[in-house]
């Protein structure tokens, strides 16, 4: 293996280093180099979410542009209508998809596949969780903004216009999509594995986030009750589609229940844009205060 | 309580005292190594002795119940703690159990992420990089991906991550586990080559020959105490026996190999230095799958030569003849894992005794 032994001596010695002397400086750099890192790690993965992105597009595209008049249904009048159709079809379930996979493996990797052993003690918890972080939202970004580019230009070529109320649409996806990846990454601090996680995010957000408000709205709990669903995180989600074409009242009221028995319930479409964005801080600070206790715990235990 | 002499310059490790308790679990008790500049010491014990743990408390990973570790930084000695660990850690290359990779990187990419994280300057980077791979005989699989690596390979990528930033000192958490005799061999002649250019190497394994094959002095650790610390030859020494290992040039046969092993028997006794107890024992063997007789011995070179003039004196054609640096270490070994941690053979802890006297004398 050792080819050259003499050669090999003469190289290293001859190599005298001047490292990086460790401050806030280097804290940064090692913040900067672990995002590259993750970019580069996770490029696969990438692909294969562009890939969702797109076959959503596709799938949504054929909808708008071939079922809504075989199923008899108003076509869209105008830009944001058209993107509106297209947010709030399978968009919210992509967004899903990809964070829990990009997220899913930020902390229980470590421990399921023992990467640990490599990465520690050259970086600190608190900068590879930010790191990692900043990279997965990046990727997660980048899927997005793929899909909204693909919206606008069906929108320029449908009605030579793309809305601005777009601009507003993405925000909230971004500032949402950190609301997932803190979530997942809370998630991924105490699972077991990669996998495990990404399951129970996806069944969390897509089966149990949805079904509280059902439950709660036809258990009668909401009753008459008009406070917003602000403990169902996903419920800051609402106002990615909705912020196209913000309706004026933020929710509907339906009777339900037996005749003679009948029941007004309220079903919320968006928060306001004050309400989204505080709950949405929140939430994500919430989050990941929790995971980096649960993060630093599940290290010091020794696992 | 031991005494620091933080004046000794050839201390570039100090473990004081260290405590590691798991709830009611003992990991580490009372855990005292001094590890001195250019040396490589071996760290040797059964699995869950606390090998893994008294490494990851010096990568600063756990932190210990009682104690301290010291680390030299800048000339002298200090104190591991949260406010200088990243400094302190950056002269240490650690490669920590069996670590896993990611498998869709390349040892170009992870290489150079981790010599980035220890602030390695940018512009001497890639030829590092090349340089610490074409060590390992890893050059055509730089840009490869690591998942097609095999596990000796995977292996020698995570020793080159321990050293990728140059560090003085290296810690490698039994980096022969799992390895193909031919890796192994490998791994144990670039450790060598690394002490061979000042590289001060502190090496845990549970496997004896592979600390015997490579270090200066060895630490047994059994139930997280430190049983004995010494060199490798005082600690032979104190098994008071070990192994010549010899082969003819005409290896006997099967019919006539018990009339051999008698003549042996007669001609060689008096020689051994072992005591009749353990003459009594089979203390004259033939290994029939490596052709090579094994004589147990007292160990002491006098009586080797005597041994050999004796097997040449009656024309036998001995074409090797060798006393295996592990010898019956291993019973010593066994010995005192077995017995627990009674043995009076530290010879740190009894030196660091020693220096407190004199202060209390003083």
């Amino acid at each position: 293996m050792v080819v050259g032994l003499k050669q090999e001596e003469y190289r290293i010695q001859k190599l005298e280093i001047t490292r990086q002397k460790v401050g806030l400086r280097r804290d940064f750099m090692q913040i900067s180099n672990t995002v590259t890192f993750e970019l580069k790690k996770n490029s696969k993965k990438l692909y294969v979410m562009l890939f969702l992105y797109f076959s959503i597009f596709f799938l949504s595209f054929l909808m708008n542009e071939f079922l809504l008049d075989l199923m008899g249904e108003v076509a869209p009048t105008g830009s944001a209508t058209l993107m509106k159709n297209y947010i709030i079809g399978f968009f919210p379930m992509a967004l899903l998809i990809s964070t829990a996979a990009f997220g899913g493996s930020i902390i229980a990797e470590d421990f399921s596949r023992q990467t640990g052993n490599l990465l520690f003690p050259k970086i600190s918890k608190t900068r590879l969780l930010i790191g990692r972080l900043i990279s997965n939202y990046i990727l997660n970004s980048l899927c997005i903004t793929f899909f909204y580019i693909l919206v606008s230009i069906t929108a320029l070529i449908k009605y030579g216009e793309v809305n601005t109320a777009i601009f507003y649409s993405i925000g909230w996806a971004l500032l949402y999509t950190l609301v997932l990846l803190s979530f997942v990454t809370f998630l991924s601090s105490f699972m077991k594995n990669t996998s495990f996680t990404i399951i129970t995010s996806i069944f969390m957000l897509l089966i149990v986030m949805e079904m509280i408000p059902f439950i709660l709205n036809y258990s009668g709990v909401t009753k008459n009750n008009e406070t917003p669903m602000f403990f169902v995180f996903s419920y800051f989600g609402y106002i990615i589609g909705e912020s196209l074409e913000m309706p004026i009242a933020r929710y509907t009221t339906d009777l339900q229940g037996p005749p003679g028995a009948q029941f007004e319930i309220s079903t919320w479409l968006t928060p306001n844009e004050f309400g989204a964005a505080l709950g949405m801080i929140i939430y994500i600070t919430i989050f990941l205060i929790f995971s980096y206790i649960l993060y630093q715990r599940r290290q010091s235990k020794g696992e | 309580m031991i005494e620091l002499n933080i004046d000794n310059k050839d201390i570039i490790i100090r473990f004081k005292n260290i405590t590691k308790k798991f709830g009611d679990f003992n990991a580490v008790s009372d855990l005292n190594i001094e590890i001195k500049k250019g040396e490589i010491v071996g760290f040797l014990g059964p699995n869950g002795a606390g090998k893994s743990t008294t490494m990851k408390m010096m990568a600063y990973l756990l932190k210990p119940t009682e104690g301290e570790i010291w680390i030299r930084g800048n000339g002298r000695l200090e104190k591991l703690s949260n406010h200088n660990k990243d400094y302190l850690l950056d002269n240490i290359g650690f490669l920590i159990e069996n670590p896993t990779f990611y498998g869709n990187v390349t040892p170009r990419i992870i290489l150079k992420y981790f010599a980035e994280l220890k602030g390695y300057p940018k512009k001497q980077l890639n030829q590092r990089i090349e340089e610490v791979v074409e060590m390992f005989g890893l050059s055509k699989w730089i840009d490869k991906k690591i998942k097609t690596f095999s596990k000796g390979m995977r292996q020698k990528i995570g020793i080159a991550s321990a050293i990728i930033h140059n560090p003085d000192i290296i810690v490698l958490d039994e980096p022969q586990t799992g390895l193909d005799p031919q890796a192994r061999r490998e791994v144990r002649d670039f450790i060598l080559q690394l002490k061979k250019i000042g590289k001060t190497i502190f090496l845990s394994s549970h496997l004896l020959y592979e600390i015997s094959e490579v270090a200066d002095r060895i630490a047994i650790i059994n139930q997280g105490k430190i049983v004995a610390f010494d060199t490798l030859d005082n600690l032979e020494s104190k098994a008071k026996k070990s192994i010549i290992n010899f082969e003819l040039l005409d290896h006997p046969e099967k019919n006539n190999l018990n009339i051999v092993l008698d003549h042996l028997r007669d001609i060689l006794a008096p020689f051994t230095g072992v005591s009749e107890k353990i003459n009594e024992v089979n203390w004259i063997n033939y290994k029939e799958e490596a052709k090579i007789f094994q004589i147990l011995f007292n160990g002491d070179p006098k009586n080797q030569l005597i041994i050999l003039k004796t097997l040449l004196r009656h024309e036998y054609k001995v074409i090797e003849f060798s006393v295996p640096k592990a010898g019956l270490l291993e019973d010593l070994f066994i010995d005192l894992v077995t017995t627990g941690s009674s043995h009076p053979s530290n010879s740190t802890i009894n030196e660091n005794q020693k220096q407190k006297e004199i202060l209390v004398e003083v």
